[in-house]
């Protein structure tokens, strides 16, 4: 993948971004940074686009100085970059002016005043005495015979905390404010200063179900900045391990919808289809979530021909008894009635929002990482990209079905084509200061890691945006206009991860 | 309702017939080959969990690894320059002790220029090097 650096002066990366987005650049991410550490006075604010179907990113970098660190914001002209730059303000407080909604975002409102944790000049293992006083302010609806219905952060079932504030009129949703970050671990503070090698491990933990995908994305960026060759049959078996992991989640998302309308038939039988495909990845690569599979210069352990064959036989089985479920799920009048027209993403707003993976393709906004921007050996793979144009939860539900039909069809190609050879290659020299942009597409969508690269292999700066990260924006706006037992289906349906969000 | 009916009487409800359970049990037990160690200490630097430690006796070196603290990772295997790290295709042991899952080799290394006593630190959270 190519990268084309436009530097400009912070009141110019409007009209810089603007060019961009005329020319077809789709906005990523944005990624602040404070190196002072390289004699540069002080942040670095990076906007990332993408030009699918060209292997081209564009990087809109400016400096701004410590002395004066606002800039323009960009968040009236892409709504997507909202999240990012109030981020960027939390972490590193730097400001951007004419910002619609500046109010904290990761740390949370009891978290002091002025206290910066990204900033270089701030200790790793610096306590802070929080406020346990300070409020949360969130816009809300009022009036007569309008109630107030908070949900969380500690959920009934052992999902991850995340808060809700529902105002409701009845049973309909007036309006739903959410607040997350309540996992943010500080894992891109942790990582500075690391060891290429451990950061890769890290990367693994950043989230339980996505590992596959966030160590590719880690090692991309990182091969990307050393100029490494992978070999041939090590781009496979990357493929495998990809799709593994995204079969083994569509799966078990297509049962655990399901759950969102208490249909506890079809949970239990997607559980119980999911549990095999895990099986499966603790007998290929000895755990469940595939986690060491993936190796900078290559994979860890060769997958035997037997091995191979054994994919193949429980793929076959599994594959079966999918399409069966599916087909009883769907001719459930019940699960109709509720998945139809609950939940509507339109287009419009998950262009704006720069939604990614399954819930943009549910929505028919037509972007597949592993199709435009094509990383290991996708590009020499046949697949199609199923895209729906309602964006209503059966959209997504029917969405990840023909995805995981698109796997085994991967999976079954890989197996039949994937070429003898070296399994790993040692990585190339690192130059400091020098940064790579590592994209793959997770289950749930496009994950996006910067790298920069200090002295002596280290990690200076990382920054991750997962999918979970791009789409949760959406979730709030899809709810309103739809009955509150509706919100767990409708949550559901995204399948958004807590952790890999809030980091 | 007949295809439903059928599943079930097919596979059950979401079970997983008992012989197909658990035939593998994750990566398996960390072995050190003690032959190719050189007792540098890299890994024990960079093991997460502090599974690893190294100290030194005399003129010999006891390398531990503590199997209730593993986690599988990996990190050991990327890091040794030699190589001596493998997995052996057997779960990690069960015992009634916490100590008794703790295995020592004896690594003796005359022509290694030895980095001194690396012991983890659990209060502390932090890897003490001594000489």
């Amino acid at each position: 993948m190519k990268i084309s650096r436009i530097i400009v002066a912070p009141h110019e990366l409007i009209h810089a971004c603007r060019t961009v987005i005329a020319n077809h650049g789709r906005f990523i991410t944005m990624v602040a940074s404070d190196e002072c550490g390289r004699e540069i006075d002080r942040f670095v604010v990076r906007y990332i686009f993408a030009h699918d179907g060209k292997s081209m990113l564009n990087v809109v970098e400016s400096v701004l100085t410590e002395s004066n660190c606002s800039y323009p914001t960009l968040s009236s002209m892409i709504p997507a970059a909202s999240w990012a730059e109030r981020e960027a303000h939390d972490l590193f407080g730097i400001f951007p002016e004419g910002h619609p909604d500046l109010r904290p975002l990761v740390l949370h409102d009891d978290w002091p005043e002025g206290v910066y944790p990204l900033r270089k000049d701030y200790a790793l293992r610096e306590k802070q005495e929080r406020d346990s006083f300070s409020s949360w302010s969130y816009p809300k609806v009022e009036g007569e015979g309008v109630f107030e219905v908070p949900v969380g952060p500690i959920h009934a079932g052992v999902i991850e905390p995340g808060h809700f504030r529902f105002q409701v009129m009845g049973d309909s949703v007036l309006h739903l404010e959410a607040k997350l970050f309540y996992t943010h671990r500080g894992i891109e503070k942790r990582s500075e200063g690391m060891s290429v090698v451990k950061g890769l491990y890290l990367a693994e933990r950043i989230c339980g179900v996505c590992s596959v995908s966030h160590a590719l994305s880690y090692v991309q960026a990182i091969e990307q900045i050393s100029e490494t060759r992978v070999p041939e049959r090590a781009i496979f078996l990357r493929v495998l391990f990809a799709e593994l992991e995204r079969l083994y989640n569509h799966v078990g998302d297509i049962g655990n919808m399901c759950a969102g309308i208490g249909y506890a038939y079809a949970v239990n039988h997607g559980a119980h289809l999911k549990e095999q495909l895990m099986q499966l990845n603790d007998f290929i690569v000895g755990h469940r979530f595939l986690r060491g599979s993936i190796a900078l210069g290559g994979v860890t352990e060769d997958i035997t021909e037997e091995k191979l064959r054994y994919i193949e036989t429980t793929l076959e089985r599994v594959k079966k008894e999918f399409n069966e479920i599916v087909e009883q799920i769907l001719s459930h009048d019940i699960v109709v009635n509720r998945f139809s027209n609950t939940g509507i993403l339109s287009e419009r707003i998950a262009r704006e929002l720069s939604t990614v993976g399954p819930t943009a393709r549910a929505s028919n906004y037509d972007i597949d990482v592993r199709r435009d921007l094509p990383y290991a050996a996708y590009d020499q793979l046949v697949f199609e990209v199923p895209t729906f144009m309602e964006g209503d939860v059966m959209a997504r539900f029917k969405q990840r079905f023909l995805e995981a039909r698109q796997s085994f069809q991967i999976i079954e190609q890989v197996i039949n084509r994937t070429p003898k050879g070296d399994i790993r290659v040692p990585i190339g020299d690192l130059i400091p200061y020098s940064f790579g942009i590592g994209m793959t597409e997770s289950p749930r969508g496009e994950n996006v890691h910067f790298v920069m690269v200090g002295e002596n292999n280290t990690i200076y700066r990382y920054r991750v945006r997962s999918a979970p990260y791009a789409n949760w924006p959406a979730v709030p706006i899809c709810v309103p206009g739809n009955i509150i037992p509706d919100f767990p289906l409708i949550n559901k349906s995204f399948e958004l991860c807590y952790a890999c969000c809030d980091r | 309702m007949i295809a439903v009916l059928k599943r079930l009487w097919k596979h059950g409800i979401g079970t997983i017939p008992k012989d197909e359970l658990l035939h593998v049990n994750g990566r398996g037990k960390l072995l050190l080959d003690d032959t190719k160690c050189t007792a540098c200490g890299d890994c024990v630097l960079e093991c997460p969990s502090e599974a690893l430690s190294l100290r030194r006796v005399q003129n010999e070196f006891d390398f531990s690894i503590t199997y209730s603290s593993c986690i599988s990772c990996r990190v050991c295997t990327e890091v040794c320059p030699t190589n001596a790290f493998s997995y052996a295709n057997e779960p990690m042991p069960s015992v009634q002790l916490r100590d008794e899952l703790v295995v020592h080799y004896t690594i003796n290394r005359d022509e290694s220029e030895p980095k001194g006593e690396i012991v983890s630190d659990r209060d502390r959270r932090e890897v003490i090097l001594k000489n």
